[in-house]
């Protein structure tokens, strides 16, 4: 198991946004989590990336408790997030938002960094070079001269994901990366989640296009008022009672 | 690019042979109190850098100020010794400061920043036996002769904030280009992305924070040692407000922007003696003006006459 979820409830005030959750992703696999809007899914991945701590429950990541650390501490084990929102630095190049996000790659100290001794010079040659490697996957190479603020909407949410990439996670969480784009943008970047599997990273993704998350997932968790309605393969779960319930009158589930 | 470097030199060789061309105590004065100006924004810029707007900065200075002349008057420190201390010192106290602090963004923060800055300032104000009180420590010493050079006169208070300036000057350029000053302003740029790709974010706003401070306090030494006299009326929140308008008028884009700012913010007012009365509204309108016609800063200047001479082609 590379994550698992242990009884996780959030409480904001006498709000339960998540109640008694709990789940787990295999090592290798891509779990969608879906739901109706307010399900809690955003909720969730900020308590799992640390931005928020859980009221009640524990988390563990390759066996070990996260539960309670810092967003930065939890990126340096390997767990990244993405945003919903084009979270990216804008006023700097595609390029240095990569280099930028080599961060964890380079390990040279306060005055390392200042005077970018021969420790620092390697490390960042090598983070120059592994940024190019990240963009040419992402198809974002051709830009990489461009302010982050210039992209199309469709390249901004590519550069999110490369961001992350650049943490070299093992396991990345995907907070929605199909909104806002296309048909054809959104065929193309789901063979590059698809690829990242193949490449070793596991991954969990949030999306509302049922289409694309049920072909994607090898495993669903079904959420609804912050409570697991249901878990399984994707066939499972589009055959659950409670989750047709849940989306009747909204999506609808094929 | 050959231009802005040759531009640099042209600077550097005005500042350089200005006591030659005029020994005007006066003068000297003026531009000693632009570089004490200038090594004290400097650290407000690098605060800024991380997306904090301080208004407790002339606080710092007053740490750096008394501690240095506690450390030469009453621990018999050379001042040689005694002005890095108080760098130090002020770093010290901004890391105590900072470490509750920092979590808080934007307006709270500034609001923080100067409430830390009035308890110093208070502090200094109620400890009459140490600190001197209301009415200040008189007769500090001079910095004691270096490499045979007396400091009787303005000229070598001059060279010696010169010198000051100058190597906080490349000190900043030096962060700008480093890897340490683009995660200052990643930070900047957006927090939640920063911590999400594993930066510190505490660290860093604690680095800059106390590096920021440990210029105000250099600043300050120098002051006290310069006027030979320290008050808690020099470092109220007018100061720390000053320091901003400089980093802002000169532009927070570029390291030159706290010199520009502190240079022009300090010679104004001087040319606006004949104003008399009115001097403060002239001052005012200049202000403003600035501020409408230059957001970016004195530094976009350039670019801007540029950019309108292609307009009228």
């Amino acid at each position: 198991m590379i994550l698992e979820i242990k009884e996780i409830s959030k409480h904001f005030g006498g709000l339960a946004a998540l109640s008694d959750l709990s789940f787990q992703i295999e090592a290798g696999m891509i779990l969608g989590l879906i739901g109706p809007n307010g399900a809690g899914k955003t909720t969730l991945f900020n308590i799992i990336s640390g931005f928020f701590p859980p009221t009640l429950g524990r988390i563990f990541f390759k066996g070990e408790e996260i539960t309670g650390l810092r967003p930065d501490q939890i990126a340096s084990k390997g767990l990244v997030r993405t945003f919903q929102s084009a979270n990216l630095f804008k006023a700097k190049t595609v390029l240095e938002n990569l280099f930028i996000a080599h961060h964890l790659q380079v390990k040279a100290g306060f005055w390392g960094l200042l005077f970018n001794n021969s420790r620092a010079k390697t490390d960042e040659t090598k983070a120059f070079k592994d940024s190019l490697d990240i963009l040419t996957y992402m198809d974002l190479i051709d830009v990489k001269d461009e302010l982050a603020q210039n992209l199309p909407h469709g390249y901004q949410r590519a550069l999110g994901v490369a961001i992350a990439l650049a943490a070299r996670p093992s396991l990345l969480l995907l907070d929605e990366p199909l909104t806002g784009m296309n048909p054809e943008e959104s065929r193309r970047f789901i063979d590059l989640i698809r690829g990242l599997r193949d490449r070793g990273i596991s991954l969990m993704v949030v999306e509302h296009d049922m289409k694309a998350i049920m072909g994607l997932s090898q495993r669903v968790v079904v959420l609804n008022y912050g409570r697991k309605i249901a878990e399984g393969t994707p066939q499972e779960v589009q055959q659950d009672k409670q989750v047709v319930e849940a989306y009747l009158g909204s999506e609808g589930l094929t | 690019m050959a231009k802005v470097k040759l531009g640099h030199l042209i600077v550097l060789i005005v500042l350089l042979t200005l006591p030659v061309a005029t020994r005007d105590p006066y003068f000297l004065n003026l531009f000693i109190t632009v570089g004490i100006w200038t090594t004290s924004v400097w650290g407000v810029r690098l605060i800024m850098s991380t997306g904090q707007l301080t208004l407790g900065h002339a606080a710092y200075m007053a740490v750096g100020a008394y501690a240095s002349t506690l450390l030469t008057m009453k621990a018999g420190l050379s001042f040689w010794l005694a002005f890095p201390l108080a760098g130090m010192i002020s770093s010290l106290i901004a890391l105590l400061i900072g470490y509750p602090i920092l979590r808080i963004k934007g307006v709270y923060f500034s609001i923080i920043t100067f409430a830390f800055a009035e308890i110093i300032r208070l502090i200094i104000v109620h400890w009459p036996d140490v600190l001197g009180g209301y009415g200040g420590i008189p007769s500090i010493p001079p910095p004691q002769p270096i490499f045979s050079i007396r400091f009787t006169s303005r000229v070598p208070f001059y060279y010696l904030i010169l010198a000051i300036s100058l190597a906080t000057y490349l000190f900043m350029v030096r962060i700008e280009k480093s890897r340490l000053g683009r995660i200052f302003s990643s930070i900047h740029e957006s927090d939640t992305l920063a911590e999400s790709i594993g930066i510190n974010i505490m660290k860093y706003k604690m680095i800059a924070f106390c590096l920021g401070c440990f210029f105000a306090g250099l600043s300050g030494s120098f002051y006290a040692h310069y006027f030979n006299f320290t008050s808690p009326e020099f470092f109220t929140i007018w100061q720390s407000i000053y320091c901003l308008i400089f980093v802002i008028v000169g532009g927070v884009g570029s390291v030159l922007g706290p010199f520009l700012g502190s240079l022009f913010m300090t010679l104004v007012p001087e040319f606006l003696r004949v104003a008399k009365e009115y001097e403060p509204v002239v001052y005012a309108i200049i202000l403003i003006l600035i501020m409408f016609l230059l957001p970016g800063g004195l530094v976009t200047l350039p670019d801007r006459l540029r950019g309108k001479e292609k307009k009228t082609h």
